[in-house]
């Protein structure tokens, strides 16, 4: 088992430094694309990534159109069979079914495929809350929290099925994302002292967060890249201890070792 | 006298702007579309092959993708980061091409695939025969795990970040993580590769 993991490792390390493409084929795509732009055959019709486009506005909207409209149509139909005597068709159930229909109909890709539903893997967040102990929020995980990392401008989703409602939690959460990624950001800037100082502002005001285990490997490498490697050890040290199945494992035992200590 | 590609590419020389100031502020679309190219091209590039893109057709999912960038290039906001937005654009095109124009060339690749020898393993192995072997074992992951492996184990972006380009939470993602190294590491044991070579 050791072996196929440290065999992994090692792959791993070897695709990291993977070449560039060659300048030939940067050149030879960019023709590419420049004649297809002017005439050539289209690209496949897929939507841009919804998590920071407007695209996907338009498309629930035309959902939400079409689906209005049909169910109008169905209904009048049901209506107009039946004599006009009966009850309309349930109006709630008609636009599930429209909704989900014209989901399929859409010309390639549809703008949620490859989305999960919760559940939909298993021990998506159960299992995790059981192996990785970072709170009892992680527990609460629903994809509600991944709403909130949407910018404000992303569209509700057409679906008629009920939605668990936002929570303050899930506020807690985007928060508690945002705060991450200024963490990295200040560590890409090489602002050490700034990562370190997020860091400390994510261990108050987030202790038991989702995120704890990013944080503690992140903080690692900041200590480790600032020379205090003494202190980025013990942590390690620690981080290893509490969490002993991480994924983040092997990035926290190397962060110190190719680093000049200062301390 | 006609510019060359890379003169043409090179509409703001000297930065590294990913979809920075220095993109979003060209006025004209296409030299906007070069500054993203030029940035991206070599992440764009090395995600499709390790989605398991057939390497004959890497360039034409690559162009497929900044085809769709260009359409949609207006409505890019940039509160993230770029490379989110254009991973999840390919792996949209992926999918597409999978249904559509691959099926037949994916099983002839398979079969040669199957045939091949696996590439030896050892300590001076080139990095090819490494690549080579890696994406022989992320062939055996399903399209959601082999995405998180990439962005994080390859591309070292963290969980949040995978979240959003693959539009789940990181909870979800440190799941698929775990499967993904799991299912490696027992392919690599079925497969028969040991520190001393392959069987």
């Amino acid at each position: 088992m050791k072996e196929s993991e440290e065999l992994l490792e090692r792959l791993i390390a070897h695709e990291r430094a993977a070449p560039e493409p060659e300048a030939a084929a940067v050149e030879r795509m960019w023709t590419g694309i420049e004649g297809r732009l002017g005439g050539g055959p289209p690209p496949p019709d897929v939507q841009g990534g919804p998590p920071t486009t407007g695209g996907a506005s338009q498309g629930a909207m035309l959902k939400i159109v079409g689906a209005v409209a049909i169910a109008g149509a169905v209904g009048a139909g049901a209506w107009a069979v039946a004599g006009g005597d009966g009850q309309p068709p349930a109006a709630k159930e008609t636009p599930v079914a429209v909704a989900d229909r014209g989901s399929d109909l859409e010309p390639a890709i549809s703008p949620d495929a490859g989305v999960d539903t919760p559940g939909e893997e298993e021990g998506s967040t159960g299992a995790l809350a059981k192996e990785e102990p970072t709170g009892s929020e992680m527990v609460e995980t629903s994809t509600s929290d991944t709403d909130s990392l949407r910018p404000a401008s992303r569209p509700s989703s057409p679906r008629v099925r009920p939605r668990p409602a936002e929570s303050s939690e899930s506020e807690t959460f985007a928060d508690e994302a945002r705060l991450l990624q200024r963490i990295y950001g200040a560590l890409k800037r090489d602002d050490v002292d700034a990562a370190l100082r997020l860091v400390a502002e994510h261990r108050r005001r987030f202790p038991a967060g989702q995120l704890v285990q990013e944080r503690r490997a992140v903080e690692v490498e900041a200590l480790c890249s600032s020379g205090r490697t003494r202190q980025g050890r013990a942590k390690a040290a620690a981080f290893e201890a509490d969490f002993p199945g991480s994924t983040h494992l092997s990035r926290v035992r190397t962060a110190c070792d190719r680093v000049e200590p200062q301390d | 006298v006609s510019e060359s590609a890379s003169e043409r590419i090179a509409v703001d020389p000297g930065t590294n702007t990913g979809m920075g100031a220095a993109a979003r502020q060209h006025e004209d679309p296409k030299a906007r579309l070069a500054c993203v190219y030029r940035d991206n091209v070599g992440f764009v590039h090395r995600s499709v092959r390790r989605l398991g893109v057939p390497d004959s057709a890497v360039e034409d999912v690559v162009q497929d993708v900044f085809l769709v960038v260009a359409r949609r290039l207006d409505e890019f906001e940039g509160r993230a980061d770029v490379r989110t937005w254009l991973f999840a654009i390919a792996m949209r095109v992926l999918r597409h091409h999978r249904r559509t124009t691959w099926r037949h060339l994916r099983r002839k690749e398979a079969l040669a695939h199957r045939e091949a020898a696996l590439p030896k393993y050892g300590e001076d192995m080139e990095s090819r025969d490494a690549s080579a072997l890696l994406m022989r074992l992320l062939d055996g992951l399903d399209d959601e795990r082999r995405a998180v492996f990439v962005l994080m184990e390859l591309e070292g972006m963290s969980a949040p970040e995978v979240a959003e380009a693959l539009e789940t939470n990181p909870n979800t993602v440190y799941t698929r993580l775990r499967a993904a190294r799991k299912h490696l590491a027992a392919s690599a044991r079925e497969l028969g590769i040991t520190k001393r070579g392959a069987a």
